[in-house]
């Protein structure tokens, strides 16, 4: 019996559900349980020597357990001591045996939770080079993105130098116990710079055609099969499209003899990816819809006879279940999803689906890599704190009794988090549903719809642990009076506000949260007051149904309350609907065929509109001083204490929930 | 023409700020190449060309973002962009259409660069050249990253006592220009 034979499926509601997921495949000589893999994600958790540390390991500890018995892919490693290769930070390293005892650590903690390890290689090549002055790649092609450092070309010394580092580093991998061998060439890493021929422009046996182009690649694959031997299953990771026509990157069809030389190669199973960090589309946010990348698993499937994973907008069970049933799929890899939550595609197989935190697809997460941060999760307040005994929820000390007002996602948070731990949580909310700004914030569109599932996920956390909710009941003086609670939370969140310019009192100046919520008219000539995401959401929710919208921010950028990684995405669709955006700007007067901006070096600009909405917010507090007065326990948290994203708000009520 | 002052004021305002900053931008790289180059009895045409060096890779980074190899009008959107440059620091400037698609013209009938060199007592020869230096490192960076071969030829300079600035932009095709003509990126239903 081998430790992963324990699984049997057919018992759980999810085996039944999703019969196509919970059942083994081969991979190599290596039979797996299931067909769920978490792939490798960086976290920057690790020193910025390389070394693994307890917060990498606890991380990776509970996507272990989430895979229930499938794959768990580490972070890929880096193989050079200069660190060239590093592209991160906190990347692990392996270009040294100091290391294994630290990457063994990792591969027994995913044993310890029955899954099976796999252990990723990644020279990060054109965006590596983190740490020295330069990085390294096939050619030295300049750099769109500025954030990357100038590439040195590498000489054939170089070059077999790497390879032979990618084979020690994979033979530490086995030493330490790893189960499964991957190498990334993905996204701009040196593998994919190499099969490129946006940066590869070489004439030597490592450039020219397609076919000289991937020598690079085979010769690692090869050097990598010599260290590890036979038995050990070999996965790669490679571009289905770079998405780089505009750079002159490779056609679908050079990727796919990329695919084709790496089968002979020697590889056991391939992971189909698309885009590079370069492309200029967008890839794996949410305005791509779910499921829009699997042509490219079909393409693979088609052209190969290896199994097939992919990861990238499969973000719920039912996708992977039917393509692999379609034979369009073989493996379900995922890792944003279980960045948000880690146990979730073990709530799958357990039939608690309505339990998993959904990934919203804000890229959050990449926006912390690229500024040397440790990872954060927008929707996850634990992610990266998994070690952290401060950030569990442990029963309190003593339960108290505690009112919550507001039902949006501040308060939700907090309320199933402090019901969890023995609170008598009461939550009240105004209006008759729970959700807040998320209702109106999910009729925006290119993918915002997605933002809904956090009230789903709310509502039956909050159904489990016992919060009782007072919906459509507004919380008063009087109220606080009569329940006198230990503890208040004030969660009611902002209200959206008219400036002070003349005539904001005008019939044709309204709120934006109506708008989205269909509950206006709204004319053809539309001035959005706010640039920050509740006006680009309106902003583009209109522009979308044909309105001319200008939409003006008193900040010098819009959208400053979106995550640097996913603003550029909504900057573009609002040039392509042709929003005219005034920044560093304000209202200065209203009249009923438009307005007058005035920029902050006094510039003042007549725009017309026939409707004016306002989408800037200020914190509803009314209630601070009452809770202070009877000396009660106050935490103001979310919109109420400053208006910021969805992120923030959620990250207060679990903060709050778990000191309570 | 009517005119739509909102449009109006709207462009001047970009383009105001964009002078703001290229006018911060330029302290910088000035003070850059200036560090670089300073050294005892250093000419000075070093230091104003290793500047314009350091200028044009600049640009070049901002023009990346607004080329696409894969589209039929490569070259000429890269005569746009000089001219985008050039009119946003306050010359008057066009492109002309040359004989074919692989042949563009870039004219200047103004620049206000000239009278500042006399005012600073800078030699006229010395604009010519940083110029120069200036579109050659662009066009430089430009074949670099998207593979090309695109080249520059000044052909009439103010400077030197021509009316205008006239620069010549070629092109000889490659593969790049080729291999995604044509093609749309479609993502399922949706083109992106």
């Amino acid at each position: 019996m081998s430790k992963n034979s324990k699984w049997d499926y057919s018992k759980f509601p999810g085996g039944k559900k999703y019969p196509n997921l919970f059942k083994p495949i081969k991979i190599g000589k290596l039979t797996i349980p299931n067909r769920i893999k978490y792939a490798a994600t960086e976290d920057n958790l690790n020193g910025r020597d390389g070394f693994v540390t307890d917060d990498g390991l606890e991380y990776i500890r509970m996507r272990a357990r989430g895979v229930v018995g499938g794959i768990c892919t580490i972070q890929g490693v880096y193989m050079d001591p200069d660190g060239y290769g590093q592209g991160y930070v906190g990347q692990a390293a392996a270009w040294d045996d100091k290391f294994i005892p630290g990457l063994k650590s990792l591969a027994d903690a995913i044993h310890d939770e029955g899954a099976i390890s796999n252990y990723q290689l990644m020279h990060c090549g054109r965006v590596g080079g983190v740490e020295t002055p330069v990085c390294v790649g096939p050619s030295a092609i300049p750099q769109r993105l500025r954030v990357f450092r100038p590439v040195k070309e590498m000489t054939k010394n170089d070059i077999k130098t790497c390879i032979q580092e990618h084979a020690d580093a994979a033979r530490r991998g086995i030493d330490a116990g790893f189960q499964i061998m991957e190498i990334s060439g993905i996204v701009g890493y040196l593998i994919s710079n190499f099969l490129s021929s946006y940066t590869n422009r070489r004439t030597d046996e490592y450039g020219g055609d397609i076919e000289g182009r991937c020598t690079f690649m085979v010769e690692t694959i090869h050097a990598v099969r010599d260290a590890i031997g036979d038995d050990i299953p070999l996965i790669i990771r490679l571009c289905a499209e770079e998405l780089l026509n505009d750079v002159g990157g490779n056609t679908p069809e050079e990727c796919m003899v990329t695919y084709k030389k790496a089968e002979e190669a020697g590889i056991d199973c391939l992971s189909v990816t698309q885009g590079w960090q370069e492309s200029i589309v967008p890839v794996i946010s949410r305005d791509i819809p779910q499921g829009s990348w699997l042509y490219n698993a079909k393409r693979a499937k088609e052209a190969l006879k290896i199994p097939i994973s992919m990861a990238y907008r499969l973000f719920t069970p039912d996708l992977p279940d039917k393509a692999i049933a379609d034979g369009i799929l073989d493996v379900w890899e995922m890792c944003r999803p279980m960045i948000a939550d880690p146990l979730m595609p073990k709530k799958v197989l357990e039939g608690c689906e309505q339990e998993i935190r959904p990934c919203v697809a804000c890229n959050l997460c990449l926006a912390r890599l690229f500024r040397d941060a440790p990872m954060t999760c927008y929707v996850n307040p634990v992610c990266a704190h998994e070690a952290d005994p401060d950030w569990k929820v442990t029963p309190a000390s003593m339960q108290k009794y505690v009112m919550i007002v507001g039902g949006g996602p501040a308060g939700l948070e907090c309320a199933y988090v402090a019901a969890q731990r023995g609170h008598d949580v009461h939550l009240y909310e105004s209006s008759d549903t729970i959700g807040g700004q998320i209702i109106p914030a999910s009729k925006a569109p290119y993918g915002d719809e997605e933002l809904y599932g956090m009230i789903e996920y709310h509502k039956a956390m909050c159904e489990k642990a016992g919060v009782n909710f007072h919906l459509g009941t507004k919380v008063t003086p009087e109220l606080i009076d009569e329940e006198l609670p230990d503890a208040v939370v004030l969660a009611a969140g902002a209200e959206f506000i008219k400036g002070d310019a003349k005539g904001f009192d005008g019939a044709n100046v309204i709120c934006a949260t109506d708008v989205l919520q269909d509950k206006t008219k709204v004319g053809d000539k539309v001035v959005v007051w706010g640039g920050k995401k509740p006006g680009i959401g309106v902003a583009l929710y209109l522009a979308e149904s044909g309105k001319k919208v200008t939409l003006i921010s008193r900040e010098r950028k819009v959208g400053k309350d979106v995550n640097p990684s996913y603003i550029w995405r909504y900057i573009k669709k609002l040039n392509e609907k042709r929003v005219t955006i005034y920044k560093e700007c304000d209202l200065e007067e209203i009249t009923d065929k438009g307005v007058i901006v005035k920029n902050h070096y006094s510039t003042r600009i007549p725009v017309q509109a026939d409707t004016v909405i306002y989408a800037e917010r200020t914190p509803r507090q009314e209630l601070k001083d009452t809770v202070k007065e009877q000396n009660i326990e106050l935490h103001l948290i979310g919109d109420a204490l400053v208006p910021r994203s969805l992120s923030n708000a959620l990250h207060d009520g679990y903060r709050t929930g778990i000191r309570l | 023409m009517p005119i739509d002052p909102e449009k109006e004021i709207r462009t001047l305002m970009k383009k105001f700020e964009a002078l703001q900053n290229i006018n911060r931008a330029t302290w910088y790289e000035w003070r850059r190449a200036a560090i670089e180059c300073a050294q005892p009895k250093f000419k000075p045409i070093d230091l104003v060309l290793k500047a314009w060096e350091i200028v044009g890779h600049d640009t070049a980074k901002a023009y990346f973002g607004m080329l696409d190899v894969s589209k039929p009008t490569f070259l000429e959107d890269i005569a746009k962009c000089i001219v985008m440059s050039s009119t946003m620091m306050g010359e008057t400037a066009k492109v002309i259409k040359g004989e074919n698609e692989n042949e563009f013209f870039v004219q200047w009938d103004r620049c206000p660069w000239p009278e500042f060199a006399r005012r600073y007592n800078a030699p006229m020869e010395e604009d010519v050249l940083g110029c120069d230096k200036w579109f050659q490192t662009v066009i430089e960076d430009i074949n670099q990253l998207f593979n090309t071969k695109v080249r520059l030829e000044t052909q009439k300079a103010i400077p030197r006592g021509d009316g205008c600035c006239v620069r010549r932009l070629t092109i000889e095709p490659t593969d790049s220009l080729t291999k995604h003509k044509g093609a749309k990126q479609v993502l399922g239903d949706v083109e992106i």
